[in-house]
């Protein structure tokens, strides 16, 4: 936990682990999206395979200015963001 | 509204999970008891391996010491654990690459050595104890004599080198243990205020001071209790030793920080931010100030003047008090100092610590005190007091 860079795992406390998102695993699995992305309002998630040359993902993140958190560190996370705050990024 | 998990305040821009203080008062009561741990075994090694005549009063006081501190080293974490049941999986199902399994080993490793050097140490003890007792301690005493009654000049021979080759062997092992928490902040690049190569050495020094400290207490608190001379030679060696160590964690502390600030990385503002604000006075004040530079200049002045006497043993028990203060302080500024920093390098986290609660202050205080309830029952047992022969000689000379 200590040791992720974004903060993503959390302490599960009901279960008494610690756990992180999996993109609904449940879901993603039979080919839904995860819950987040389905529910948002304003369609501002966009989930796919990057390996997929055709995908939105793919398309998106080709067609527009992305940027990851902490680009410095060389993790090259899979979360891209696109018109980052300055004070965020 | 109540938030179903308790929440940390928060300034600036932090990350959503940040919010939760992972880590709390018990991950830093844990290298607390760890360095306690290996500094009373230095003290010990300075007497059985480096023949340090005048610490002989306090050398089997710290080979106990160290034996009961280690007993409580894994509460705070299993206390901490979600599920403890499963503490030991890591060494269960091991992997080369796990440094956490790699340490169970090596805990268990030093827990052995101890105990079986506390065993050579006090074999003509208890074998007496079992030959002249014959109540229910007297039946203790014929067990742990494990059937082995020889305490002929061959088999103290053979028990000295014995008691010399593990006293050796505890050196790196019981250093290994606690430097090994210092390798797990420093690998963690996550966390700027951690991530450094000097923090094993850090906490090692840190260590040593404080289990030294932590025998000048205990052998002015004893001596004390029993209405005895305290061995004024002896009280000075361990000054000289708080001393000199110091020296050294003052210097390295200082480097490591200014190693932080001169890079100044992704991040550095808000370390600034963070040190000249809610660690101003954790850190500079009362790690160093108080507890450090207070300490070193006072023992420099009695070393300077040859202060002896009471006013010697006031001083050098003041310092003492001081160290194990500021060295707690130490690793309160790196378990919980290091989670206050966000990792975004944007934003602070405020920890709250809980008076009550499995990871409240209350239980903090109980594991720190529990090992010195128990040393005090241990000693009832294996008196480490000079005055009660017969006691294996040391393998030093």
């Amino acid at each position: 936990m200590q040791a992720c860079p974004y903060g993503v795992r959390y302490f599960d406390e009901e279960k008494g682990v610690s756990d992180k998102c999996t993109w609904c695993y449940h879901r993603i699995t039979k080919g839904l999206e995860p819950a987040c992305v389905e529910v948002c309002p304003v369609g501002a998630r966009i989930f796919g395979d990057t390996n997929d040359k055709q995908s939105p993902v793919s398309l998106f993140i080709r067609n527009n200015r992305v940027q990851v958190l902490k680009p410095e560190s060389g993790n090259a996370p899979n979360v891209f963001y696109v018109g980052i705050d300055k004070e965020v990024n | 509204m109540e938030h179903l998990i308790p929440f940390a305040p928060y300034t600036g821009w932090v990350y959503p999970n940040e919010t939760v203080f992972e880590w709390s008062v018990l991950i830093a009561v844990y290298p607390y008891l760890t360095g306690l741990v290996a500094g009373a075994f230095t003290v010990s090694s300075l007497y059985q391996v480096f023949g340090f005549q005048r610490l002989k009063p306090v050398a089997h006081l710290a080979l106990l010491t160290s034996l009961c501190f280690m007993i409580f080293v894994p509460t705070p974490l299993l206390l901490h654990l979600g599920h403890p049941e499963r503490a030991m999986n890591a060494t269960l199902t091991p992997h080369w690459t796990s440094a956490m399994a790699a340490f169970g080993y090596f805990a268990s490793f030093y827990v052995l050595l101890l105990i079986l050097e506390t065993w050579f140490a006090y074999r003509p003890y208890i074998v007496a104890q079992a030959q002249r007792r014959n109540d229910l301690l007297g039946r203790i005493y014929r067990v742990l004599t494990l059937g082995s009654y020889d305490v002929s000049e061959h088999a103290m021979g053979y028990d000295r080198k014995w008691i010399f080759a593990l006293a050796v062997t505890g050196i790196p092992a019981a250093h290994g243990l606690h430097g090994y928490v210092g390798f797990m902040y420093g690998s963690l690049k996550s966390r700027e205020w951690w991530a450094s190569d000097l923090m094993p050495v850090i906490f090692l020094f840190s260590a040593i001071i404080s289990g030294v400290a932590l025998l000048i207490v205990l052998y002015v608190a004893s001596c004390k209790l029993r209405r005895i001379p305290i061995d004024l030679a002896c009280l000075k060696g361990l000054a000289y030793t708080v001393w000199a160590f110091i020296m050294v964690a003052i210097v390295l502390e200082a480097l490591a920080f200014a190693n932080i600030v001169y890079k100044g990385r992704e991040g550095i503002d808000m370390i600034m931010e963070y040190v000249t604000g809610p660690l101003l006075i954790p850190y500079f004040l009362l790690q160093f100030a108080i507890g450090l530079f207070v300490p070193f200049l006072a023992l420099s002045y009695m070393i300077w003047r040859g202060t002896t006497g009471k006013a010697l043993i006031v001083w050098v028990t003041i310092c003492a008090a001081l160290v194990l203060f500021s060295v707690f302080m130490m690793r309160w500024n790196v378990v919980i100092g290091g989670q206050e920093i966000s990792k975004t390098g944007k934003g602070l986290i405020f920890y709250h610590m809980p008076f009550f609660g499995k990871e409240g202050a209350l239980v903090a205080i109980a594991l720190t005190l529990a090992p010195l309830v128990v040393l005090l029952g241990l000693i009832k047992v294996l008196p480490p007091w000079d005055d009660h022969a017969p006691l294996a000689p040391t393998a030093a000379h």
